[in-house]
C-alpha cells in the first residue's frame, strides 16, 4: 500500500510545474511601465479659444495614468498670450508668458503650426513629427509609457533650495541635460473658451520659470546605480521680478503684469533630455517645499 | 498570539507528561542567551539602541521515548540584536514538532529542517549567526522500502521570522546506495540520488503571465573508490519570474546549476578539486519578497571559510543568479623527523579559489530580450573573488604550537556589496597571520595572534571622477593590523584581548582601533561569557550566505547551557 502511496505522490508532485511560453505579457496594449513618466508640454494662450479643449484632454489623460503624466502649460505668442490693453480691463490683463516658453516655442516651431499644440516628451523632433495636435496625445502617451527607463529622478526642496537626485538605471553612453522648472496651478484668471470669455478659469501647471538647463554630468558615461545629485538655490521674489521685467521690457505687447505668484501652489518639474534627439527620457514633479 | 502560545504549551506539556509517566523517556535541551548593549560612537558610526540593551535567546526542549520524539523551541527577541533582521521581534514558539518511526517509515508533523542533495534546489536550515531560520511547517515522510533505498517526501510552508511565506513546497527525494541494494561488497561504491521540489503560489499579476507551480529537480552521483571520492550534482529550475509590472525586469529564463568535486586522500596527503556554476538559481519561498529570510535553496560556497579576522574581512558571497568558480585544495602532513616535518611533523594546506561572473550575466528571457551565457567562460569575465592561501600548522615542541597563514585575496567590493563600479573598486589584499600558543604549565595556555593586511586597488578608476585616490567615490579602508592575546586556564576560565587597527584608512579620521575584551567561564554544561568592545561595520558570511553587520560599541553577555 505504502508503495502505491509513494508512487502516487511522485506523480502528483512531478506534474506540479507550470512552464510559461511567450509572449509573456497578457495584454500589451494596456501595458504601462510603472516607473516611466511622461511630460506633456501644452503650448497655449489665454486668448486661444480652442486651447481649453487641449487642457481638458491633458486632464483626461492624467485621469487615466495618474502621476505618470505630468503637464506643463506654456503660454506663448503675441496673438494668443499677450495681455489686453489697460483700457480693456479687467479682461485678460495678465501676462503668462516667459522667456523660456517663447524660446522653446520658437526653437520647436510649435505655434507656427497653430495652437493648441503640444509635445509629448519632445519625441519626434528629428523627423519633425514632434508638433502634436491634442488628438494625437493619448496614443503617443500610451506608447511612451511602455518604454524602459534609464533614469529615476527624486526631488526634494525647501524655501531656498531644490535638490534633484538622478539615479542611473542602465549603463549608457550619451549626452543628457537636466532641466528644472517651477510651475503653478490653481491660478484663477481670464481665458477664452470657445466663444466665451471665462473670468474665473482655473489655469493649471503653468510654466513660471526655468532654474537650470545644463548638462547632467560632465561625462557621457553613465553607470547603473550611479546617483547624480544637484542642489539649486533659488529666490522666488527675484525669479518673479525676472518675469515681470520680461513682460514689461521684452515680450511683445507685454505689460509687466506677471507677478502675484503663490508658492503654495507651485511644483518643481525636473526632466532629463537627450541633447541630440531632444527626447525627454524621464521627468518627475513634486510640490515646492515638499 | 499569546493565547496560541499558551495552547501550544499546554498541549505539549500534557503530551509530554503522559509519555513521561512511565519514566522511560529522555529530555534533552539547550539554552542560549545573547545580550548586547549599544552605545553611540560617532567615529565608527555605531548607533545607540533606544532600548539600550538588545537580546536574542532560545530554549530547545526535546523529549524522546523509543521511536517517538517531540520538541519545541522557545525564541525571544526583545528586541533583536542590531545585526538581526528587525522582523524577529517578540516571543514565541515558532518551532514545534513530533516524530515517530515504525517499520522503516518515519513521520514528522510540525516543523522540520530538510535538505535535498547539497541544497541546490532546496534547503531548509537554521544558522543563528546569520539570522536564518527557514524551518518548514508541514508533514514529512521518510521511508526505506529496501536496504540501500531511501525515500522522503514532504509538504510544507517555509518559516520567515515569526510567520510563514506564501509559497507551499512539495518535495520528494530518492537515494539509492547501489552496493547496499545489491549487497555487493566491491571496492567501488556508488550512491545515486534524485530530487524534485515544487512551489505553489497563487498568481496575482494582471499584466504578465506567472507560473503558479514552479518546479525544480536535481540529480546527484557519488562514487567512492578507495581514497578517491567523486560527487556531482546537476539542478534545473523552470521559469520563476518575480511578480513585477515592469517588462524589462520580468525574467522567464529557467535556471540551472552544477557542482562537481573530486577528492583524493591517503595518509598525510589530500587533494580536492571543485568546480561549480550557477545560473539564475535563486529560489525563494515567496516570489514577491526579497531578503535572506525567503531563500529556499543553497548554493555551496566555493571558497575557503576563514576563521582569522583579517582573512575573513572581505568574504565571498555566493551569487545564485550567476557565477562560475573553481577551487583546489592540497593538504599534506610531512613525516616526523623529516627536514620539513621536524620532531612532530608539519601540516600544510594550499588553497586556491576563483569565482567570476557568467558571460553577459545570468540567463534572461522575456518578450524583448533573450540571453543564455556560454557554459564555461573564465577569461575576460568579471572577477568576483579570488583567494590563494597557504596555511602551515606546526607543533614546535611540547609547549609551543604555531599556525601561519599567507594569503592573497581579490575582492570585487563594488559587485559583491552591491555598489556602483568605482565606489570602492576591486581590492587586492595580502594577509599574513601568525598564531602561536604557548603552554605555560598544566592547564595554563597563552595564545597570541598577529595579523596584517596590506590592501591595494586593482583596477584604475581614475577616469571615474570620484574624489578619492584612483578616482574612487568612497575612501578606501586600506591596510589593517590585528593583535590578540588569549589566556586560558582550562577547563574553566579564558580571557581575550583583541585590537583591530585600521591604520591605512584613506580617511584619516577613520584610522581607528577596534578593541575587544572577552572573559568566559565554563563549568559543566554551562558557559558564561562577557565582553566589551567595538565592532567594525562589515559583511559576515557563513557558507557563502552573507549579512551586513552594522558597527557597534558596547557590552555583551552570552550564556549557554545544555542538558
Amino acid at each position: 500500500m505504502r508503495k502505491y502511496i509513494t508512487l502516487l505522490s511522485i506523480i502528483l508532485i512531478v506534474s506540479s510545474c507550470d512552464v510559461e511560453e511567450g509572449p509573456f505579457i497578457n495584454d500589451y496594449d494596456s501595458y504601462v511601465n510603472p516607473e516611466k513618466k511622461v511630460l506633456i508640454e501644452d503650448f497655449t494662450g489665454h486668448l486661444c479659444p480652442n486651447c481649453p479643449d487641449a487642457a481638458r484632454e491633458l486632464d483626461a489623460i492624467h485621469d487615466i495614468y495618474g502621476d505618470q503624466v505630468i503637464g506643463m502649460a506654456l503660454h506663448v505668442t503675441k496673438s494668443f498670450a499677450r495681455p489686453y490693453l489697460a483700457s480693456q480691463a479687467p479682461a485678460f490683463q495678465y501676462d503668462f508668458r516667459t522667456t523660456w516658453g517663447d524660446y522653446w516655442d520658437a526653437f520647436y516651431g510649435i505655434s507656427d503650426a497653430g495652437l493648441p499644440r503640444g509635445m509629448i516628451n519632445r519625441i519626434g523632433y528629428q523627423d519633425e513629427s514632434h508638433k502634436l495636435g491634442k488628438d494625437e496625445w493619448a496614443t503617443t502617451v500610451a506608447n511612451e509609457l511602455k518604454k524602459e527607463i534609464d533614469f529615476k529622478i527624486e526631488i526634494s526642496s525647501d524655501e531656498t533650495s531644490i535638490s534633484i537626485t538622478s539615479e542611473v538605471q542602465n549603463n549608457i553612453n550619451a549626452d543628457y541635460n537636466l532641466v528644472v522648472c517651477l510651475t503653478e496651478s490653481n491660478i484663477i484668471n481670464w481665458q477664452k473658451d470657445g466663444g466665451n470669455n471665462i473670468e474665473d478659469y482655473e489655469h493649471n501647471h503653468v510654466l513660471r520659470t526655468v532654474l537650470i538647463d545644463q548638462e547632467l554630468s560632465n561625462s557621457t558615461n553613465y553607470v547603473a546605480g550611479q546617483e547624480i545629485q544637484k542642489t539649486i538655490n533659488y529666490d522666488l521674489a527675484a525669479l518673479e521680478q525676472f518675469n515681470i521685467d520680461y513682460s514689461a521690457n521684452i515680450a511683445e505687447l507685454g505689460n509687466g503684469n506677471a507677478g502675484g505668484w503663490n508658492a503654495s501652489n507651485m511644483s518643481v518639474v525636473a526632466y532629463i533630455y537627450n541633447t541630440n534627439t531632444k527626447e525627454i527620457v524621464q521627468v518627475q514633479d513634486a510640490y515646492l517645499n515638499n | 498570539m499569546i493565547r496560541k502560545i499558551l495552547l501550544t504549551l499546554t498541549a505539549l506539556c500534557a503530551s509530554i507528561i503522559c509519555f513521561a509517566q512511565d519514566n522511560n523517556g529522555e529530555f534533552h535541551g539547550d539554552f542560549d542567551l545573547n545580550m548586547q548593549s549599544y552605545q553611540e560612537d560617532e567615529l565608527i558610526g555605531a548607533e545607540a539602541a533606544d532600548e539600550i540593551i538588545l537580546s536574542n535567546s532560545y530554549l530547545n526542549i526535546n523529549y524522546t521515548k523509543g521511536k517517538f520524539t517531540t520538541g519545541l523551541r522557545y525564541e525571544s527577541y526583545l528586541n533583536a540584536l542590531a545585526d538581526y533582521d528587525p522582523e524577529f521581534k517578540g516571543n514565541g514558539i515558532p518551532y514545534r514538532y513530533a516524530t515517530y518511526s515504525i517499520d522503516g517509515l518515519e513521520i514528522t508533523a510540525g516543523n522540520y529542517y530538510e535538505q535535498l542533495g547539497s541544497g541546490l534546489i532546496f534547503r531548509s536550515y537554521e544558522e543563528k549567526s546569520l539570522g536564518i531560520d527557514n524551518a518548514m511547517d508541514g508533514m514529512r515522510l521518510k521511508y526505506s522500502p529496501l536496504k540501500g533505498v531511501y525515500l522522503k517526501t514532504f509538504i510544507g510552508k517555509s518559516r520567515t521570522h515569526f510567520t510563514y511565506a506564501d509559497g507551499i513546497f512539495r518535495g520528494i527525494d530518492g537515494e539509492v546506495n547501489v552496493n547496499d541494494l545489491f549487497s555487493c561488497e566491491t571496492k567501488t561504491k556508488a550512491i545515486l540520488g534524485g530530487s524534485f521540489v515544487s512551489r505553489y503560489q497563487e498568481r496575482s499579476n494582471l499584466i504578465f503571465k506567472l507560473p503558479q507551480n514552479v518546479g525544480a529537480y536535481a540529480g546527484r552521483l557519488n562514487i567512492i573508490h578507495g581514497g578517491l571520492n567523486y560527487y556531482g550534482e546537476y539542478a534545473y529550475k523552470i521559469n520563476d519570474p518575480a511578480n513585477l509590472l515592469t517588462a524589462s525586469s520580468m525574467n522567464y529564463a529557467s535556471g540551472n546549476a552544477f557542482t562537481q568535486s573530486i577528492t583524493f586522500s591517503k595518509k598525510g596527503f589530500g587533494v580536492i578539486a571543485e568546480i561549480h556554476r550557477t545560473d539564475n538559481m535563486t529560489f525563494k519561498s515567496d516570489r514577491d519578497k526579497d531578503g535572506k529570510a525567503f531563500l529556499s535553496n543553497y548554493i555551496p560556497t566555493l571558497s575557503k571559510p576563514h576563521a582569522y579576522s583579517l582573512l575573513a574581512l572581505y568574504p565571498c558571497a555566493t551569487q545564485a543568479d550567476g557565477e562560475f568558480g573553481v577551487q583546489f585544495d592540497v593538504f599534506c602532513k610531512t613525516k616526523k623527523g623529516s627536514m620539513l616535518g621536524g620532531k612532530y611533523g608539519t601540516k600544510f594546506n594550499l588553497n586556491y579559489s576563483r569565482i567570476n561572473g557568467l558571460n553577459g550575466g545570468g540567463s534572461f528571457l522575456n518578450d524583448d530580450t533573450e540571453h543564455t551565457p556560454i557554459l564555461i567562460s573564465i577569461k575576460g569575465e568579471e572577477l568576483y573573488f579570488q583567494d590563494i592561501n597557504l596555511e602551515i600548522n606546526k607543533k614546535i615542541n611540547k609547549q609551543v604550537r604555531a599556525n601561519f597563514v599567507i594569503a592573497n585575496q581579490t575582492y570585487n567590493k563594488d559587485f559583491l556589496e552591491g555598489h556602483v563600479p568605482g565606489d570602492y573598486g576591486v581590492l587586492s589584499s595580502t594577509i599574513l597571520v601568525a598564531d602561536v600558543s604557548y603552554k605555560i604549565k598544566k592547564g595554563h595556555t597563552l595564545r597570541v595572534e598577529l595579523q596584517t593586511l596590506k590592501s591595494n586597488q586593482l583596477e584604475d578608476y581614475s577616469e571615474h571622477g570620484g574624489i578619492y585616490k584612483n578616482g574612487m567615490e568612497e575612501p578606501a579602508e586600506g591596510d589593517w593590523s590585528m593583535g590578540l592575546i588569549e589566556y586560558t586556564i582550562s577547563p574553566h576560565w579564558f580571557l581575550t584581548i583583541q585590537d583591530m587597527y585600521n591604520l591605512g584608512n584613506e580617511n584619516t579620521d577613520k584610522q581607528l582601533h577596534y578593541i575587544n575584551l572577552n572573559a568566559g567561564f565554563n563549568k559543566g554544561a554551562n558557559r558564561f561569557e562577557i565582553g566589551y568592545g567595538k565592532k567594525r561595520e562589515g559583511i559576515f558570511c557563513v557558507g557563502g550566505i552573507c549579512k551586513f553587520v552594522p558597527s557597534s560599541n558596547g557590552f555583551s553577555l552570552n550564556i549557554s547551557s545544555s542538558f
